[in-house]
């Protein structure tokens, strides 16, 4: 009796322990999400990216260990608008976690925070992987992480409400950082504004409209469909009497066709950080930005 | 096998088929009558508020001008005008997922007396519709999702099942019809595969199409550091219920012919172990079991063992994304009691695939099955020993299609050695449907 009363015990004060110790689980696909939530949360949050920031959030591999994930978390924040379609699902799913299912309280999709552009009416699979609610990428935009940031501060209160006072610091913090930042990027690169460039993958339509800066278009002829020599020719042809300043791609994608792109329309190849982590030292949105403007501005 | 009671139960289906369709078409029409118009539709509907489109358009404009206001005056904008300027679609949201799904081959094979392997593989000269698949899914409430795969072409389901998604302590209890989960190579729909053909241990021990039927199933994610699932499923052995296996028999095959106690059921246990070795290296480990009535001997027993193990390289983290490389290797042994004493099988195959690009994929895959000590009791359920080599290219288009060569060399025991070449073609309409690893 008296070991059944000393086992008792000592299971309830390790719950009651793990309990008091236990920080919030925000378990993100978007690395920047993650990275947010740590900015945010600060050492009341643990956070965990089902996606590499080197790799491409269409397709990613649902991997048991990433079900294993969603299953500890407290708190799902996801791209949405279709981009997880392929794999997100698998993984809610197998989960078995109801806390994070769409409908309940630890399911964050930022992409209602955001006001989407490119929104296709009628989508049709002839005109390529296109998403129906709008493209996706809009993490490339400042604007939209900002909004994205006030979204988790306010989600992580509702979930975690005894750290109220300490997400409200933290956010104070973030907000003064982003205007004061904000600023200086504008600063920046406003002598560039109205640049025109050449897209690998239309990923980039939030960032181009924050930097004032033109698509002249893309290089795969289709959203998600490869480049083609006609279609590259074509594109050349045009883009050779517009004065296009720069080739944008991500860091997963080839660039051997883009680095003969730019040499041939004179413009200059940048692969630019579309998510944290997509480049070594690029750990926060703050260090993703500075990077792209950096780029941007470098002579 | 065309008995009264399974086309009756194929014409229910039908039946079921043809209502299914009626009301998603009704669904469809209430949702698009009931949910908000996309901004750029013209007419205004029965369920609109009496604005004329071009009012529609100035109240947008000044609400974007108001906000282009605020947005100015305060700098960057914050969550409140976020939420309101949502304009995310919502009209669609409670249709359910729906795609179709074509298999179409062409094939040709030198040499006779080929292996046979019925269901979705291609057995002769000629063309073939290898699958016409209508997936179905969506969440019913916030406790279970339904899912199902209705094969088109011979009028089957092949899946159609509930799965809870909020039960405590990690469990799961999915209940319908199922596909056993044994191994690797049976839970996967003909899509998913590889190669044209099913491996051969998988017609010798699951099924020409998929070892499975109406049952049930709880699992459960354990709470260790890295992923440990068990699973155990149980399934309803009356052929009327659409029970398929190559490896256990039906209630028929029993003395009594009906379902009469608990060893009347199939069972199938697996225990599945996945190790993240970093971020480009994944590897995944099951041991499976099964046991039921043997379709031999009236009573008898049969049990059947495998182990799968799937090895993928993926560098993700240099952002060489799309090249990865895959071994799968799958293994079984399978006692069966029968009238002339115990037959012990085994089979099993390797495979590697290699993507190179998002658009060019490989394989390799050898497979054998062979009956090791007794002697078969049925030789076409239960072939002598059988061997046979693939070698397979795809071209990827899209994401939603595939062409695929492929070439065969086999040979089953007392047989001359044959050699068939296939092409391949796949498309896929409707909502893409998410892929388990």
């Amino acid at each position: 009796m008296k070991t059944h009363i000393a086992i008792a015990s000592v299971l309830i004060l390790t719950t009651l322990g793990l309990n008091a110790g236990a920080k919030v689980k925000v378990v993100s696909t978007l690395p920047d999400f993650a990275a947010l939530a740590s900015e945010l949360g600060g050492d009341r949050v643990e956070t965990v990216s089902l996606i590499q920031g080197t790799q491409d959030p269409h397709f990613v591999d649902a991997k048991p260990s990433l079900v294993l994930e969603v299953n500890r978390a407290d708190l799902l924040v996801r791209i949405g608008m279709g981009l997880e379609d392929g794999w997100l699902p698998v993984l809610l799913t197998q989960s078995r976690n109801g806390a994070v299912q769409p409908g309940a309280a630890g399911y964050l999709d930022a992409s209602a925070f955001i006001k989407p552009k490119e929104v296709v009416a009628n989508p049709d699979r002839r005109m390529g992987d296109v998403h129906g609610q709008g493209n996706p990428h809009y993490y490339t935009g400042p604007d939209e992480m900002f909004r994205i940031a006030d979204a988790i501060h306010q989600k992580l209160e509702a979930i975690d409400p005894g750290g109220r006072d300490a997400y409200e610091t933290r956010w104070k913090v973030f907000e003064q950082t982003f205007r004061r930042k904000s600023a200086e990027w504008r600063k920046r690169i406003e002598p560039l504004r109205g640049t025109r460039v050449v897209e690998y993958h239309k990923s980039w339509i939030y960032l181009l409209d924050w930097l004032g800066f033109e698509s002249a278009g893309a290089l795969e002829p289709l959203p998600g469909i490869p480049p083609s020599p006609s279609h590259v020719t074509e594109l050349l042809s045009q883009v050779r009497q517009q004065n296009v300043k720069f080739v944008f791609q991500e860091i997963y994608q080839p660039q051997r066709l883009s680095r003969l792109f730019a040499e041939k329309s004179g413009a200059k190849l940048v692969v630019l950080p579309s998510m944290v982590g997509a480049l070594p030292g690029i750990r926060t949105v703050w260090d993703k930005f500075d990077r792209i403007v950096d780029l941007l501005t470098q002579p | 096998m065309p008995i009264p009671s399974r086309r009756l139960y194929r014409n229910f289906l039908m039946v079921a088929l043809l209502l299914l369709a009626w009301s998603g078409g009704a669904r469809a029409q209430e949702a698009k009558d009931a949910g908000p118009k996309p901004a750029d539709t013209g007419d205004a509907g029965p369920g609109d508020a009496a604005t004329t489109p071009a009012e529609d358009q100035d109240i947008s404009a000044a609400i974007s001008g108001d906000q282009q206001a605020t947005r100015d005056k305060e700098g960057p904008p914050s969550i409140s005008n976020a939420i309101r300027e949502n304009v995310t679609p919502t009209a669609a949201r409670f249709i359910p997922d729906i795609s179709f799904i074509l298999d179409a081959a062409f094939g040709w094979f030198i040499g006779e007396d080929h292996i046979r392997q019925d269901g979705h593989a291609l057995d002769e000269n000629g063309f073939k519709l290898q699958g016409l698949e209508m997936a179905v899914s969506g969440a019913v409430d916030p406790y279970f999702r339904y899912d199902m795969a209705f094969s088109i072409a011979d009028l089957d389901i092949e899946e159609a099942y509930i799965t809870t998604l909020s039960l405590p302590l990690n469990l799961q209890v999915r209940a319908g019809r199922l596909l056993a989960q044994f191994g690797r190579q049976n839970p996967q729909h003909l899509h998913t595969w590889n190669y044209v053909d099913p491996p051969l241990s998988h017609t010798r021990f699951m099924s020409d199409e998929h070892y499975g039927g109406v049952g049930g199933e709880i699992s459960d994610l354990l709470p260790l550091p890295w992923y440990v699932l068990v699973l155990g499923q149980l399934f309803d052995t009356k052929s009327e219920t659409g029970f398929e296996s190559s490896s256990f028999g039906t209630v028929d095959e029993t003395k009594s012919k009906s379902l009469d106690g608990m060893e009347d059921f199939a069972y199938v246990a697996r225990v599945e172990n996945f190790f993240d070795l970093g971020a480009d290296w994944s590897l995944d480990w099951g041991l499976s079991g099964s046991w039921g009535q043997s379709p031999y001997l009236p009573d008898g027993r049969v049990g059947l063992y495998g182990t799968d193990v799937y090895f993928k390289w993926r560098p993700i983290s240099s952002g060489d994304d799309a090249l990865a490389v895959a071994i799968t290797l799958e293994y079984l042994i399978r006692k069966s009691e029968a009238p002339m004493g115990d037959v012990m099988d085994d089979g099993g195959y390797a495979q590697l695939d290699v993507q190179f690009v998002r658009q060019w994929m490989a394989g390799l895959r050898g497979d054998y099955g062979d009956i090791f000590d007794g002697a078969t009791p049925d030789p076409k359920a239960m072939p002598n020993r059988q061997w046979r080599g693939s070698a397979s290219g795809t071209y990827l288009p899209t994401h939603f299609s595939k062409i695929r060569l492929q070439y065969d060399v086999g040979q089953e025991e007392a047989h001359d050695l044959y050699h068939a070449i296939f092409l391949q073609l796949e498309v896929g309409i409707g909502e893409h449907m998410a892929h388990k690893f």
